[in-house]
């Protein structure tokens, strides 16, 4: 086992550690579990630094470690049978560690002061630490089935942690609500694994890649399909767990009510990391991904970032509008993936978690100073996470409102910030599978560049509402104070890696800065040559590099990794087309700034007669799409419906057979009852009469003295012996 | 001789059997149970059991008799008529009784009353019960103690070398000894525990129930 | 007549009825007890005799042995359950001693 294996099993232990420490010392800890947990996640931190840092400037190829975990035996039909297990670090494994336990770490910190006084404190702690080992399991494991199993800890951490303050409805409610949704996904997962299990007999990504690439099976196949087609629908299935757990289209809607829970859990969970999870998953099984899947993969990314970017526009709860940019993003990396822009989706995860974080945790700042101002001011009504009862805060809080607006610049894509460099190059790649792909595909550039221009306007008119203007309520202005020291730390460290120089030296060339060059190149397709992306007539025949020993985990070499021809043709194009698009998006950037800075602070009366004069639209993004409403019509309502179908059946039918059976079972006791006096007490009453009498006759030999009954025993001995005296004689 | 000692020992046992039945005095009957007690020790002395004889005198003379006449003393009221003992109907005992004996009779004398012994050269034959034709009855190494005993420890616990016989040694005490820790060792170690069990339990049944006074002091002192 | 095995038996068959007769007559818990420990001494001395004359060999000291300790112990325990049955009844009359009746 390689020392680095060995380290990252330690890092995936310790959270766990914090969180065995803390749940059973709630009491005594109280409100110094942060002592137990700040520790803890920093050498984790410090450990995953060293990891990747290892990794990625000493180590090319993929470590991996692997150990039998549950053996079958002999299993008829198919021969020796294990279930294997193991974890392995690639790059993707690196950076993640580093990305999971920072924003755990700088969480933890943030947290300190953020939930302090909480009558909870210690068992948010705990599930801080059970919610970052879950991640790290997700993180380093190299199969699929361990990675289910901490998919759905995961899963459960984010159900704790949303309904940390459960007696209020709203958290008991989202938390409900973001654990069903989730399921919904999990099940297309789990029958995906299942089917890749079935026939591959190995969850193990690199043994279910390789029998791809050794050709599918005829046995491989779902409900009559083609082999082919099955692979198909094995990516999209399994893609359905991602849907679920990164909140894209249609099972997006569980993420914004996610923020009824503590703001810094949002930040962790529900921006940076947990959400990740399934654009993670996506990057794993990217090589069995076939061309038709992609497409699916692709549109539903496009999908969700223009519904979540339109609702966005117009939320004016301060964390809904960070919910919906976030569920927007994270539509972005699905799409970049599903065009085949492995790196260029990785990276805007990467940075996309730097930024977001910043994001929420600096709106969680801001809502702990109005939190503080509104309480001193003993309103109780106010929504201290309202921004139309914000304005002007920069003065107050300028630390946390220049991280604030640098995070903004970057998730804007404004040049020298990462988000720029990512999001540029998911445009480009999208730009160029559309160019290639052609039919529906088509839509989805402009789809991206019209998001990039919401985004921009969006985030400014959140800015521009909450720390510039004049204050709406000079009362809580005045009330107005900068978050302690541990809570600004936190900003301003994720600030400082919202710029380019983390991931690359030329802040308008990404694609050939370290991180998509040499830390997250795209792993070789291996699916079948029939089922990959046709990209037109370029498609280039046979002499392919399917040779041994392919690697098909993005994995650093020195240079980039044999690729499949299409993919080189996609890598090709995206170069063409990346100048062009550069200067769209930053076009599209500055047009949403411009128009955000016209209507919020320049003519201020301008958005209530855009919202009357498009009204029906304006009402639309205001409430989400309708989607709540329509899934309460669709599921719920019918399952009511159906529901209320079993309730008339149980009153009338199947309760009209039970009383009737009740009734006749009356009649039949009555029968009984009558014997049962008449014939069975009888002869009961008789029993007991005879027995009353002899022990009448007998009550006279119980005298209750020792010796009479003495007496009576030799009497009897007497007797015997008399008996076999007068035999033997 | 031999005769005339176990005549003499017989009638003292006997009569003191009968004082300890009959007498009207719980203090004469506790004193004859003194003589019968004696004069069975002399019979196992007769009866080459000398190790028994010497226990029968420690434990029923020294011991348990004592108690009998401790608890005459604690429940008695003495100096009044009630140390006397009220006799009452006698003729039920006396016929379960007298019927007893004649049974026990009836098996003595009936008609095949014999016993084996054993002759000098060692061979088994069947006497008459009512004599003894074993023509050294002091013999102070009964006949088992050389070879039946013997044999069996031979046999289990190694060659006749290593096996110290208590050849020329009188009395019985060490092969009762031995075979304590060999053959009995499990009932000596139950009757071990029982014995401890039924002290624990006579101490406990016999407790007074603590005054009040008491009780009082011990909670101050815990 | 030599001395013979019916001797030994015949003495304690005279005790043994004599205990039985003490246990039945006597008005004195601790005159039963002491026919109980006749009894005890008869069987013993029967067991003695075998063990001389009858083929048992030694064994029959051993089985008399534990009919010691164990008269020993029922003398302890069942003074004791006298002395508990006078501080309850004010007596030693086994036949005043009858709530075993109930």
């Amino acid at each position: 086992m390689h020392q680095l294996l060995s380290l990252s099993l330690v890092i995936l232990g310790l959270p766990m550690l914090s969180f065995l420490i803390i749940i059973f010392n709630q009491k005594r800890l109280q409100a110094k579990a942060h002592l137990i947990g700040l520790p803890i996640l920093g050498t984790a931190l410090a450990l995953a630094i060293y990891i990747a840092y290892s990794k990625l400037s000493g180590i090319p190829e993929t470590l991996n470690w692997t150990t039998k975990w549950i053996s079958f035996g002999n299993v008829p039909g198919v021969g020796e049978w294990n279930l294997m297990t193991g974890i392995m670090i690639d790059n993707l494994t690196a950076i993640m560690l580093v990305v999971v336990t920072l924003i755990s770490f700088l969480v933890h910190l943030f947290s300190s002061v953020y939930m302090k006084g909480d009558i909870r404190y210690a068992r948010y702690y705990a599930y801080l630490g059970i919610f970052t080992f879950s991640m790290l399991g997700i993180v380093i494991g190299n199969n699929l089935f361990s990675l289910y199993i901490f998919w759905e800890l995961v899963g459960f951490s984010s159900y704790a942690l949303i309904s940390h303050w459960y007696e209020k409805p709203g958290p008991q409610q989202a938390s409900k609500k973001a654990f069903i949704v989730n399921r919904v996904g999990d099940v297309g997962m789990w029958t995906g694994l299942m089917l890749v299990f079935g026939t591959f007999h190995t969850f193990n990504f690199s043994d279910i890649f390789a029998a791809i690439q050794h050709g599918l099976p005829a046995s491989f196949s779902l409900l009559g399909m083609s082999p082919e087609a099955t692979l198909t629908a094995a990516g999209v299935l399994i893609f359905c767990g991602a849907v679920g757990k990164s909140a894209q289209f249609p099972l997006h809607v569980w993420l914004p009510d996610a923020m009824e829970g503590p703001t810094p859990v949002s930040a962790l969970i529900h921006a940076a990391t947990m959400v990740a999870a399934g654009v993670y998953l996506v990057c794993r099984i990217f090589p069995m991904l076939t061309g038709d899947a992609m497409l699916v993969i692709a549109m539903i990314g496009g999908i969700t970032s223009f519904i979540a970017a339109s609702t966005a526009l117009t939320q004016n709860d301060i964390k809904k509008v960070l919910a919906y940019s976030t569920v927007s993003q994270l539509g972005y990396m699905i799409m970049a993936l599903g065009v085949g822009a492995f790196s260029a989706g990785f990276f805007h995860l990467t940075t996309h978690a730097m930024f977001k974080a910043c994001l929420f945790l600096g709106s969680g700042s801001v809502i702990h100073a109005m939190h503080h101002s509104l309480h001193h001011l003993h309103d109780h009504h106010t929504d201290p996470q309202d921004m139309r009862n914000m304005g002007g805060l920069l003065k107050k809080m300028p630390i946390t409102g220049y991280t604030f607006i640098i995070a903004t610049l970057a998730i804007s894509g404004i040049p020298l910030m990462s988000g720029f460099m990512s999001k540029d190059e998911i445009l480009a790649g999208t730009t160029a599978y559309s160019q290639l792909q052609g039919g529906i595909a088509s839509v989805l550039p402009y789809v991206g560049f019209l998001v990039a221009m919401m985004t921009a306007f969006y985030m400014w008119r959140l800015v521009f509402m909450t720390f510039f203007g004049k204050p709406k309520n000079q009362e809580i202005y005045d009330h107005i104070h900068e978050s302690p020291k541990a809570m600004v730390i936190p900003l301003i460290v994720l600030a400082g890696l919202s710029f380019w120089i983390w991931y690359g030296a030329n802040p308008i060339d990404p694609s050939n800065g370290w991180f998509m060059k040499s830390w997250a190149a795209t792993p070789a397709q291996i699916v079948p040559e029939n089922t990959e992306a046709h990209f037109g007539g370029e498609h280039k025949t046979a002499e392919s590099p399917k040779a041994e020993g392919t690697s098909w985990i993005a994995d650093a070499k020195s240079e980039k990794p044999e690729m499949m021809p299409h993919q080189e043709i996609l890598e090709h194009k995206t170069h063409e087309v990346a100048g062009n698009g550069m200067i769209i998006s930053i076009f599209m950037a500055l047009t949403g700034i411009a128009l955000a800075w016209f209507m919020y602070l320049k003519n201020t009366a301008l958005p209530d007669k855009i919202a009357k004069a498009f009204g029906p639209l304006y009402k639309f993004s205001l409430n989400k799409w309708y989607f709540d409403e329509l899934y309460e019509f669709a599921f719920v309502g019918s399952f009511m419906l159906f529901a209320r179908m079993c309730s008339w059946f149980d009153t009338n039918i199947v309760d009209g057979i039970v009383n009737g059976v009740g009734k006749s079972t009356i009649l039949v006791s009555k029968i009984n009852g009558w014997f049962d006096k008449y014939i069975v007490d009888g002869l009961v009453n008789l029993t007991a009469g005879i027995t009353q009498l002899i022990g009448l006759a007998f009550r006279s030999v119980q005298t209750g003295k020792i010796q009479t009954y003495l007496a009576w025993t030799l009497t009897g001995v007497v007797i015997v012996f008399a008996a076999i005296a007068w035999k033997l004689l | 001789m031999f005769d005339i000692i176990f005549y003499i020992f017989g009638a003292i046992t006997l009569i003191g059997a009968g004082i300890t039945a009959f007498a009207k005095n719980i203090v004469y009957a506790a004193f004859a149970l003194l003589f019968t007690f004696f004069g069975i020790a002399g019979l196992y002395v007769m009866a080459n059991a000398d190790f028994l004889a010497v226990t029968q005198l420690l434990v029923y003379v020294g011991g348990i008799l004592i108690l009998l006449i401790f608890g005459v003393m604690l429940t008695s009221k003495i100096g009044a008529a009630d140390i006397r003992i009220n006799t009452g109907t006698r003729w039920v005992p006396g016929v379960l009784a007298l019927g007893m004996f004649a049974i026990l009779c009836a098996a003595f004398f009936g008609s095949s009353a014999t016993h084996i012994e054993k002759t000098a050269d060692g061979k088994s034959k069947t006497v008459s019960s009512w004599a003894s034709h074993d023509t050294k009855p002091w013999s102070s190494t009964p006949q088992w103690s050389k070879d039946a005993t013997t044999e069996i420890l031979k046999k289990k616990y190694g060659s006749p070398d290593e096996v110290k016989t208590n050849e020329g040694s009188s009395g019985t005490a060490s092969e009762i000894g031995k075979l304590f820790l060999t053959d009995f060792l499990l009932p000596f170690e139950v009757i071990s525990v029982l014995i401890l069990v039924s002290l624990l339990g006579a101490t406990m049944i016999a407790r007074r129930d603590p005054t009040p006074e008491e009780n009082a002091i011990a909670e101050s002192v815990s | 007549m030599t001395v013979g095995l019916n001797h030994f038996l015949v003495i304690g068959a005279v005790l043994f009825v004599l205990g039985i007769y003490a246990m039945l007559s006597r008005r004195n818990v601790i005159a039963v007890l002491m026919g109980v420990e006749l009894i005890l001494n008869s069987a013993n001395i029967n067991f003695i005799a075998f063990s001389r004359y009858g083929g048992v060999n030694i064994n029959g000291q051993m089985a008399a042995i534990f009919v010691i300790v164990i008269a020993a112990g029922e003398a302890a325990v069942a003074l004791a359950i006298v002395l508990n049955i006078y501080k309850n009844f004010k007596s030693v009359n086994p036949s005043e001693v009858d709530s075993l009746r109930d």
